[in-house]
């Protein structure tokens, strides 16, 4: 049995190493997201005419306005490592509410401005409740924001009835009819909302909460950060951005059918994952997001044009997003994957 | 301070002046992370007082602590990677530096500046990510952390830092860095207490040093008196009545090989360990947290995956990519956190004791309950294990019956190698007692053993070979025969 | 039996068994005093008949329950069965019904390479398959149901053949749930199964073979989806792309309101024997009760909340479910 004399700091410098090449390969990964967005640009470019005109240029940009404002919301709850999949039936339910609360044919609501924010109150108020369950009730986040998608789904269902409410007020309307630099309203309150975002994110202490948490929830509770309460801010933005979204969708739309909500989640998840925000949380941002969403519009546009139907654009979306999941996924024998 | 049916801290009696380095040591267990934990406010004392600056001291959390002046640097760092490093060392204190809803980052990065400024440290930007630096350097960061927060009190009530073993992954110029920054803080009148198990800095840095052996602590040193020889002595203690641990019945090893490690080593744990384990034998491996002994056990199990070197079961290398390959080769373990790893807490003491061998409860290529129930009848008497019926959930019963359950298992599955990774860990003394005597029944069935030890005396008392590992190499080898048992200075040099 | 173990089996398992009977009988009672048709021969039987393709994909939803899992895709892969029913029947008869199968065996497998070789969370994961396969269904199906013609009938008449109020599928779904039941409680798959739902961890510790055992519970629950796929196509004589977005949720809901818990390690198929029950007369009882199906779905969303509430495992160990 032999008995070493070798310099203990072997070990120690191979743990240190450990550390580092984790490191490395994060800031790798960072890069990927950029190089997607523009080798899309350069495949579609080549593949498709038309693609790389001004005019689909800013029709891209235009397209951006609903996934956009989902992604921005559900990023901050995946940042603090926790899911919100409630997109489909809070989106619906924002479309349907906002569509009876402006002036519109099934009713005599004719609140305008009001109208938008107390729908958005609503998703914020659905947000709220998610967040509140699973934090008090330790029910996984996913089931319980899969569940509210049925229920806000139904909800909303059950308040247009048989018939789908036309909207009627012409201001409401021209959020999407009316453009200015030829991207409608509609993007551009997303993009606004994208600057809100970053500034949450960045410039207070609640953006950095959010990092903290999802990196290690010990560290902040260390320090007598109030977590709970972040969590349910999260909550509450994630609700109040995917109700926004269906608002936009309503106005696009003209009127309030439980359609506007279908199919936004997978869309949407995967530009949060393509950005590089990690579903473990604590790393990734709304910057990444914006790439992400840019991304999957770039995709999706350069499919139509190649003549692809929408509904195989679902399934490649789930392809892609269990490839970009497994790249980005922590490999270790000890990771238990439930 | 009282832990069920063992006293982790008594009497502990510390005086800590301004300026000083205080140094504390003692072999695992000894009581040096209960009492930081008291410090530090994670755990509340059951007798005696603490009093900081002559008031009464009793943090109820460490922000508490923090906020009166005592601050822990832990070994795994408490830093958040994608933040900045100004943001990281005023974590939790954002509101000193808010305007409306907004944080100026610019006027804390300045603030940051003048912490390091007054550490004559250079090179950090406190705008940048903490990832974007290396450990060592994240390790001063956490450092700054710390002290920035525990003196932000009253200039002139000095605050108290807790080092938890910093030196485990720095270089040799990186903790000479270390030693610096303790003066510099000891210089301006604020005491460190640093906890290490290499004597070596121990006697470099402190001014004085605490011994701590079994829960008390057995003697205080200034730093004129320091020797590494003295240390030791103070720190082991007398060796326990060989009744305790039935070393009537140890049994010399037999000649035959039944596991082999060959320069076995996993990244950054571990590495070149070499050994046989015979028949019958039982071979304890000392060394304090973090050594390597724990990942050693985990790789011989199949926990871990080994990066180097080999082993071999009957001279035959085997690969086991899973825990299972282990057990089906005859190497079962048991480990150490019962209640994560050890045990299937929901489900009933027949379940727990049948998992690992299916085959042997097979009729027909059915699982007999009656087989089940027949093994297992089997096993509560032998062992003697206390429970209500053999259907009750593994989580009703005590520390010991636990283990017991465990061992069962472990033997049902055939084992030819038991690895037991501090197996008296929770038991209560009399339990103890029994499981030293399962240890011996192993044996007798020539079983090999093993043993992670509790306590020094412990795998002294059971082994019949001994192997200290330090920083993950393994050290020095002791013959442990009956009659012939080694000393606990001896093995305490080894592991230090 | 002394009394401190009876007192244990009080709080054991078997008592929220039991209470969820007494729920059943109770549920039965009220709605059949509200519409004496509920106990009409048409109208058990026809609760019979809707409960088979619960029970059948309850089977596998409850294996990845118990291991802690989940899986998304099994409402797309029973859609995807029933199209491929639809589609093959004229020209491959009953082989098609193998076809839809394999697909099953083939989509569980593949979910379970995800989750246990790739990492991917299993909710992550079958959300993507059920994506894929949701495709493959309107790709096969062209985005429309596919009525099976009348010169197949013959074919899928078994679908509605019955002995007296009792259906032939709900026989055959109670024969697969006994066999799994074997499964369940006497092989070392069983066993295995809750160990890994109880501790992973520790079960691999023990020696258990946790890869495998995934892998085997995800490809079950595939087969198990096809299947009710398949009965459903013969029942509605149809091939259904979207009836699986339905199925999703409902059987999960069915699985867990019976008691198997979300965290693993609790429950079986008695319970989701019982859940299915229950869930289907509320669902028959409320319909004859004239709650319409958009209130439906908020009832049953709230349902299911609270019927995770009641069984998920508060222990801290399982906050990692995040």
């Amino acid at each position: 049995m032999a008995i070493k004399n070798a310099s203990a700091a072997s070990v120690a410098d191979q743990f240190v190493q450990k550390i580092e090449r984790q490191n490395r390969k994060d800031k790798i990964i960072q890069l990927v997201p950029v190089c997607v967005l523009v080798g899309l640009f350069v495949i579609f470019s080549i593949a498709a005419p038309g693609f790389a005109s001004i005019e689909n240029v800013i029709t891209m940009l235009g397209q951006t306005a609903t996934p956009l404002a989902i992604s921005l919301g559900i990023t901050f709850v995946i940042l603090i490592g926790c899911i919100d999949l409630s997109v489909d039936g809070v989106m619906s339910l924002g479309g349907c509410a906002v569509s009876m609360l402006v002036m519109n044919t099934m009713n005599s609501m004719n609140l305008g401005v009001f109208g938008i924010v107390l729908t958005i109150g609503i998703g914020a108020l659905i947000g709220f409740l998610i967040g509140l369950i699973h934090v008090k009730a330790r029910i996984p986040s996913f089931m319980v924001s899969f569940g509210f998608s049925g229920i806000a789904m139904g909800a909303a269902t059950a308040i247009t009835g048989a018939v789908a409410p036309n909207i009627m007020d012409e201001g409401f309307r021209n959020l999407a009819l009316r453009s200015f630099l030829g991207i409608p309203y509609i993007a551009w309150i997303s993009f606004i909302m994208f600057a809100v975002a970053y500034i949450l994110q960045e410039y207070t202490a609640f953006g950095r909460y959010l990092f903290a948490i999802g990196n290690d929830e010990s560290i902040p509770k260390m320090t007598g950060v109030n977590i709970t309460a972040v969590k349910l801010k999260a909550f509450i933005w994630s609700g109040a951005m995917i109700s926004l979204a269906g608002v936009l969708g309503a106005a696009r739309l003209g009127m309030g059918t439980v359609l506007i909500g279908k199919n936004n989640l997978f869309p949407a998840m995967t530009a949060v994952v393509l950005g590089g925000t990690a579903l473990t949380g604590g790393k990734g941002g709304v910057l990444n997001t914006l790439l992400g969403v840019l991304i999957v519009t770039e995709l999706n546009n350069g499919l139509v044009l190649l003549g692809v139907s929408p509904d195989i654009q679902t399934g490649i979306q789930s392809v892609i997003i269990l490839a970009a999941v497994a790249l980005s996924s922590v490999r270790g024998r000890r990771v238990v994957s439930k | 301070m009282r832990f069920p049916a063992t006293l982790a801290l008594q009497g502990i009696e510390m005086q800590v002046y301004e300026g000083e380095i205080i140094g504390l040591v003692g072999e695992n267990g000894a009581g040096k992370s209960t009492l930081l934990k008291i410090i530090q406010g994670v755990q509340t004392q059951t007798d005696g007082t603490m009093m900081m600056h002559g008031q009464p001291f009793e943090p109820k959390s460490p922000k508490d602590a923090m906020r009166q002046g005592v601050g822990m640097v832990f070994q795994e760092q408490a830093l958040i990677g994608n933040l900045t490093v100004g943001q990281n060392i005023f974590f939790g204190r954002e509101k000193e530096y808010r305007v409306g809803p907004f944080i100026n980052w610019s006027k804390m990065y300045k603030d940051t500046e003048a912490v390091f400024q007054e550490h004559a440290i250079s090179g950090i930007k406190p705008s940048r990510k903490v990832n974007d630096y290396d450990f060592a350097t994240r390790q001063m960061i956490e450092i700054c952390k710390v002290i920035s927060n525990a003196t932000t009190g009253d200039p002139s009530n000095k605050s108290m830092i807790l080092l938890d073993e910093p030196t485990s992954v720095l270089s040799a110029d990186e903790i000479q860095q270390l030693f610096g920054e303790m003066r510099k803080l000891a210089a301006q009148g604020h005491a460190v207490i640093f906890v290490s198990h290499r004597l070596d800095e121990i006697i470099e840095i402190c001014d004085r040093v605490y011994v701590f052996k079994d829960g008390r602590g057995v003697g205080m040193l200034h730093h004129d008196e320091l020797s590494e020889d003295i240390l030791y002595e103070r720190m082991v203690g007398k060796t326990s009545s060989d009744q305790y641990y039935k070393e009537n019945r140890q049994a010399a090893p037999k000649d035959d090989v039944v596991l082999e490690a060959r320069d076995l080593g996993l990244y950054g744990s571990f590495q070149n360990v070499s050994f046989k384990l015979h028949k019958a034998e039982v071979l304890g491996i000392c060394g304090v947290v973090g050594a390597g002994k724990e990942e050693l056990c985990d790789v011989l199990a199949g926990i871990e995956g080994n990066t180097s070197g080999e082993i071999l079961i009957d001279g035959q290398p085997v690969r086991f990519p899973q825990a299972g390959k282990a057990v089906d080769a005859g190497v079962v373990s048991i480990p150490k956190e019962r209640r994560e790893e050890g045990q299937l807490g929901s489900l009933s003491i027949v379940e727990n004791i049948s998992i690992s061998n299916p085959k042997a409860f097979r009729k027909y290529g059915l699982i007999s309950k009656k087989k089940q129930r027949e093994k297992t009848e089997y096993w509560i008497k032998d062992m003697k294990i206390r429970c209500s019926s053999m259907d009750s959930d593994m989580n009703s019963l005590s520390g010991g019956n636990a283990q017991k359950v465990v061992f069962a298992r472990a033997l049902t599955a055939d084992a030819k190698v038991l690895i037991l990774n501090h197996p008296t860990r929770g038991v209560d003394v009399g339990a103890k007692e029994e499981i030293y005597n399962l240890i011996r029944d192993a044996t007798e069935r020539d079983i090999a053993v093993i043993v992670l030890g509790d306590t020094l005396d412990e795998c002294i008392g059971l082994s019949s070979r001994i192997l200290t590992m330090k920083d993950g190499l393994v050290t020095k080898e002791f013959v442990c025969e009956v009659g012939n048992k080694p000393e606990q200075v001896d093995i305490v040099r080894g592991m230090m | 039996m002394n009394t401190t173990a009876f007192r244990e089996k009080l709080k054991s398992r078997q008592a929220g068994t039991w209470i969820r009977v007494f729920a059943a009988v109770v549920i039965f009672i009220v709605f059949t005093l509200a519409n004496f048709n509920f106990v009409s021969s048409g109208n058990l039987k026809n609760l019979l008949t809707d409960s088979v393709p619960y029970l059948v994909m309850g089977i596998g939803v409850t294996f990845v329950l118990l291991v802690g899992s989940i899986d998304l895709s099994i409402g797309a892969v029973c859609s995807t069965a029933t199209v491929i029913v639809a589609v093959l029947l004229p020209t491959m008869g009953y082989t098609s019904y193998l076809v839809a199968l394999a697909m099953g065996i083939v989509a569980g497998f593949i979910n379970g390479l995800l989750v246990v070789y790739l990492k991917i969370p299993s909710f992550i994961a079958t959300l993507g398959s059920m994506g894929a396969w949701q495709t493959v269904a309107y790709l096969v199906s062209g985005s429309s149901p596919i009525q099976i013609k009348k010169a197949q009938w013959p074919m899928i008449d078994w679908a509605r053949s019955a002995f007296g109020i009792i259906p032939l599928p709900f026989v055959l779904a109670l024969v697969l749930l006994l066999v799994f039941y074997l499964v369940q409680t006497k092989t070392s798959f069983g066993k295995n199964t809750f160990a890994v739902g109880v501790n992973e961890r520790a079960a691999a510790v023990a020696g258990v073979n946790v890869n495998r055992t995934k892998l085997l519970i995800f490809t079950v629950c595939g087969a198990c989806a096809a299947l009710g796929g398949i009965v459903l196509a013969a029942k509605l004589r149809s091939g259904l792309p979207t009836i699986g977005a339905t199925m999703n949720m409902a059987v999960t809901a069915a699985v867990v309101l019976g008691g198997t818990a979300l965290t693993g390690g609790k429950g079986g198929l008695v319970q989701t024997l019982i859940g299915c029950f229950i869930y289907n007369m509320l669902l028959s009882g409320l319909n004859m009760v004239g709650i319409t199906s958009y209130y439906q779905d908020i009832v049953f969303g709230l349902l299911m909340i609270a019927a995770v509430y009641f069984t998920v495992d508060r222990s801290d160990r399982h906050s990692v479910v995040k």
